[in-house]
């Protein structure tokens, strides 16, 4: 039996799913995406018969997407129980980034150090072995192995102090390491910010930043510092003035600045028609 | 004394524009004599530029008038209309209310305008449009707002209230110490 | 009734046509016959209901005027050292006591006075009409015709209204005429009677010991009244009615006295104004200061037009007039049923109300549009208002006012009467040339005693010392150097003019300010005022001796030009340095 006049007579009652491009499309088919880089129809696109522009945008619309469907079933497909899987590949279109790129850190005292003496920081493991308990422990920070409570035995080195607490000695010194890095810490930070300000010297910010703060605690009273004593030699501290324009603007000047904002104010959508004028004009 | 700034401008434009919409062109650039827009002790005062470079010779402190004072910013930076600005809103207005004699003294005494005291109103004055109010005699006496369409006025009854009463000539007695 | 006829604003020469009809040439006659020769046709006395409000307003006056510290001054005065001295206060705090009610003390002192005759009122009356009419006749037609004149010839160019204001107008003058012929009447019935007393020999008016005090204290005002018109009459012609045994400064004395206690001034004030009149004129001027000046309106005419705030304010009911050929925008409120500051015309800036005189010196500096003038005291803003509007709101004008509260009612004003080209300052007017100079024109209204308008303010009457004025006329010396120096000389527009004036008649606020001015800046000289009526100021007063351009000045008096007491001097500004000038003045000397 030849089934295929009966096939094909099936067939003519739908559109053809074959579309034929100049340029073959572009189609990213992890984002679903395709482009279509044909020149449209000059002509008609700046034609005022909008009727015939939009039938021809949507042909092209509708051709865009068969295309995208038909390379969608091109793949290779998996049946689950109640439908068919097509497995996309992995994007390669690359969309701009949402958020600024963040901006580089600034570098600390060692790394600029570091960075002048070409010194490079060798990559040290974390985690160091520890034999007791067969475990890899934090080299440093929480369960490290360098907590001194965790030592059962500290050896005494030749000519120390036979009677000096050796544990306590490993605390003191762990201690006296971190407030070094914070004060470190806090150095860097500072040294960033000023120059950030562009202030060379870090100090001299540290010292306009305590003027201003005495002389603000100063006028933090009831009477806003009126009756309070000042010191001799004691700076003034100047606030931010209000600027306005002059008084002797040139008079054509200020007649234009207005003319443009009253424009604005005038010409700005009315929340309301009347429609009753409305109705009479027609009428006319 | 010193210029608005532009936010302020727009306030007073915005208001303004409720009595003489876009008549606020004509002052602005009038063919006599530049005019400008002063602040002065958070008064508006409308001044011609002769008058305004000879009153900014004047220290702050004892100057208290110059021009015509067309209102003031409110602490919230809303800006109030004063019944001095009268004379530049009559001219320019585009919606007017004429009150008959029997309505004028209520109005004066700083009442609204009911619809029995109505003489004539601009056709197609909207809801909640700012309007001058004048007597019989086409004198202005003052300003207020709309409460109804000029339509829905003819179906009120006698007593009610048409425009609402912002400012009169009267203040010029009432308010003499508040107002200057 | 009786008071408006006084009201008659207006062209002085009426007033004063009037007068000069009015009084009499004094009869020579010694003992005269009771009827003839009465003084006809004066202010004279009051009627009866005057004489009532005067009593009124004397009563606690009175009672206030002779406190200690007046007893110098009283000493010092010109020709009172025979004058008895001052009573002691006991007898002034008795005073209101001793007084009858109103009622009962005017008809007590008529019963007394027509005591003696029987004379009744009606009984005088007809007799003064016998005799009054027939001269009066004479004088009502010509007047009547006078004022019929001067009306259509003042409002030839407003044909409209004409009519009405004439009808008007004659519809006043008959008033006028038959209340003059009433208190000619009046007038001649008093002098009889106080003529009855003179038959006796004289003996109310000199008794310069205690007793006199206690009769003046005691006595009833009428009384009072009765010989004050005696001793001026005595005065007025001395030589034949003087008693041989009096001398003149006992009379002035006498005279000053009663008229401090009729009118209520303290002496001080009294003898200072006195100083300024003769001695009938002073009578009229103290008697002036006791009635109400008519109240003005003037059109503002940036508003709209006389004619038409006239038709408006008539159809109000109010009743007004033309003020008189001197004003185009005056107008004179005769009565009116809704108050006249308050008609929505006032609000709506149609008129300013404004007494007559502050139209004078603004007529007076005459400023031109498209200039540059300052009103160094401003408040309350008429003058500068009418300023504005001759200005046609052009130029700019500095309203300057050195007393904030007052300055209020000047902000308003200028707002209501829509002027936009004013500027108002509060500067002591002494900072002037510094603050602002170069004026095209300077109006200088000063501050001062206010002795011009005791009708509005009587506190004047009783409230001023020497002191007082000694201050006042030192700021006016101040001011008006400073309003010199304020004016530009080398003007553009045709000025450098200087107006100065002031609410006050005495002297040594006004010719003696002038005078200083004139000697201190050379640089000015007095030009004539351009107001065609008022009188001359002094060249020369109490053996001080003025520059003699200062007859160009201009005086008013409320008794002769029925407006304010008031003085306007107008300066011209040569030159910008005073040594240019003196440089100038001696080259011309040498040719």
């Amino acid at each position: 039996m030849d089934v295929s006049s009966a096939l094909e007579a099936h067939k003519k009652k739908f559109k053809t799913t074959e579309v034929e491009k100049v340029i073959p499309l572009d189609i990213d088919l992890g984002l679903l995406t395709a482009s279509d880089i044909n020149v449209l129809d000059d002509s008609l696109l700046k034609s005022k018969d909008t009727a015939a522009l939009n039938k021809y945008l949507r042909r092209i619309t509708r051709d865009g997407a068969q295309l995208l469907i038909n390379s969608i079933f091109s793949r290779p497909t998996r049946t689950t129980e109640d439908s068919v899987i097509a497995e996309l590949p992995k994007p390669f279109l690359k969309l701009p980034r949402e958020k600024h790129v963040p901006k580089p850190k600034p570098l600390t005292r060692w790394e600029k150090f570091a960075q002048t003496k070409g010194i490079q920081s060798t990559k040290r493991s974390q985690k160091v072995f520890d034999e007791a308990t067969g475990e890899y422990l934090p080299r440093w920070g929480y369960r490290g192995v360098n907590d001194a409570e965790k030592q059962w035995l500290v050896e005494v080195k030749d000519g120390a102090d036979p009677f000096q607490d050796q544990f306590q000695k490993l605390r003191d010194e762990k201690k006296e390491r971190v407030n070094k890095n914070q004060r470190r810490h806090q150095r860097n930070l500072e040294e960033s910010a000023a120059e950030q300000r562009s202030i060379s010297n870090p100090r001299s910010m540290q010292k306009k930043d305590l003027q201003r703060t005495l002389v603000l605690s100063k006028s933090s009273t009831a009477s806003m510092g009126r009756f309070d004593r000042q010191l001799v030699g004691e700076p003034k501290v100047k606030g931010v003035k209000r600027k306005f324009k002059s008084n002797d603007v040139d008079a054509g000047e200020e007649k234009d600045t207005s003319l443009k904002l009253l424009k604005k104010v005038v010409d700005a959508p009315k929340g309301k028609i009347d429609v009753h004028k409305a109705i009479r004009k027609l009428k006319k | 004394m010193r210029p608005l700034t532009e936010e302020e401008t727009k306030t007073l434009f915005e208001k303004l524009a409720r009595y003489v919409g876009k008549n606020i062109t004509h002052l602005i650039d009038r063919p006599d004599e530049p005019h400008c827009f002063r602040l002065h002790e958070e008064k508006v005062y409308y001044v011609g530029e002769t008058t305004m470079k000879k009153a900014a010779g004047i220290n702050r402190d004892h100057l208290l008038s110059f021009g015509t004072c067309f209102g003031k910013f409110t602490k919230t930076r809303k800006f109030r209309l004063h019944i001095t600005a009268l004379d530049y809103l009559a001219q320019y207005s585009k919606y007017k209310v004429w009150v008959k004699p029997n309505g004028e003294m209520p109005f004066l005494y700083g009442n609204h305008v009911v619809k029995a005291h109505i003489g004539r109103i601009t056709e197609d004055t909207p809801e909640h449009q700012g309007v001058v109010i004048y007597n019989m005699a086409d004198n202005p006496i003052g300003f207020g707002t709309t409460a109804r369409s000029t339509v829905e006025i003819r179906r009120l009854d006698p007593t009610a209230i048409v425009v609402f009463h912002q400012s009169d000539v009267g203040e010029y007695l009432r308010d003499e110490n508040t107002l200057f | 009734m009786g008071r408006k006829s006084n009201n008659k604003q207006g062209v002085p020469q009426d007033l004063a046509t009037e007068k000069v009809k009015a009084v009499p040439t004094p009869a020579p006659v010694p003992t005269p016959t009771p009827t003839k020769s009465a003084p006809k046709g004066k202010t004279a006395k009051p009627t009866p209901t005057q004489a009532k409000k005067s009593v009124q307003e004397a009563k606690p006056v009175k009672a206030a005027a002779p406190t200690p510290t007046q007893g110098p001054s009283k000493s010092k005065g010109r020709a009172t050292k025979n004058a008895p001295p001052p009573e002691p206060e006991s007898e002034v705090s008795d005073d209101d006591s001793l007084l009858p009610s109103d009622d009962e003390y005017l008809s007590g002192s008529e019963a007394e006075q027509t005591g003696g005759k029987q004379l009744l009122w009606d009984d005088v009356d007809s007799d003064a009409d016998s005799v009054g009419a027939d001269e009066f006749d004479g004088a009502s037609d010509s007047e009547l015709e006078d004022s019929d004149g001067d009306i259509s010839s003042g409002d030839d160019d407003e044909d409209a209204d004409k009519g009405d204001f004439v009808t008007r107008a004659r519809r006043e003058t008959k008033r006028l005429l038959k209340e003059a012929a009433m208190s000619q009447a009046e007038l001649e019935e008093s002098a009889m009677q106080t003529n009855i007393e003179d038959a006796d020999g004289d003996p109310h008016l000199f008794l310069d010991d205690a007793e006199n005090d206690e009769e003046s204290e005691g006595a009833d005002l009428a009384t009072v009244n009765a010989r004050i018109r005696d001793v001026v009459q005595i005065l007025d012609n001395f030589k034949a009615m003087r008693d041989p045994q009096r001398s003149r400064a006992d009379y002035v004395a006498r005279l000053l006295k009663d008229m401090a206690l009729y009118y209520g001034y303290n002496d001080y004030m009294i003898e200072k104004l006195f100083e300024l009149f003769p001695v009938s004129e002073a009578v009229e001027f103290f008697e002036a200061n006791e009635i109400q000046r008519p109240v003005i309106i003037r059109t503002n005419t940036l508003r709209t037009r006389k004619r038409e705030l006239a038709q408006a304010l008539i159809a109000r009911g109010v009743n007004l007039e033309p003020v008189g050929k001197w004003s185009k925008v005056g107008l004179q409120i005769f009565e009116s049923p809704v108050p006249v500051g308050a008609t929505p015309e006032y609000l709506a800036g149609h008129y300013m109300i404004q007494a007559a005189s502050s139209f004078l010196p603004v007529m007076a500096l005459a400023p031109s549009e498209h200039e540059k003038v300052l009103d160094m005291c401003a408040a309350p803003g008429g003058k500068t208002t009418y300023l504005a509007s001759l200005m046609k709101n052009t130029g700019f004008v500095l309203a300057n006012d050195a007393n904030k509260d007052r300055q209020k009612a000047l902000v308003a004003n200028i707002h209501r009467l829509g002027i936009h080209n004013t500027a108002v300052a509060n500067y002591d007017g002494r900072e002037y040339p510094k603050v602002m100079g170069s004026f095209d024109r300077v109006l200088l209204d000063a501050p001062c005693s206010g002795t011009g308008v005791i009708s509005k303010d009587p506190s004047v009457k009783v409230n001023k010392s020497e002191q007082d004025f000694r201050m006042l006329t030192r700021l006016q010396k101040e001011l008006i150097l400073a309003a010199i120096d304020s004016t530009n000389a080398k003007s553009t527009t045709g000025g450098g003019y200087l107006v100065y004036s002031t609410c006050s008649v005495t002297v040594d606020e006004n010719e003696a300010v002038v005078d200083y001015a004139l000697r201190k800046r050379p640089n000015v000289k007095l030009v004539d005022t351009g107001l065609d009526f008022g009188q001359a100021g002094f060249t020369a007063f109490k053996g001080q001796t003025f520059l003699p351009t200062l007859n160009l000045t201009k005086r008013y008096y409320p008794h002769t030009h029925n407006m304010d007491g008031f003085f306007v001097a107008k300066f011209k500004k040569i030159s910008n340095t005073i040594e240019a000038t003196q440089q100038q003045s001696t080259k011309n000397g040498k040719k």
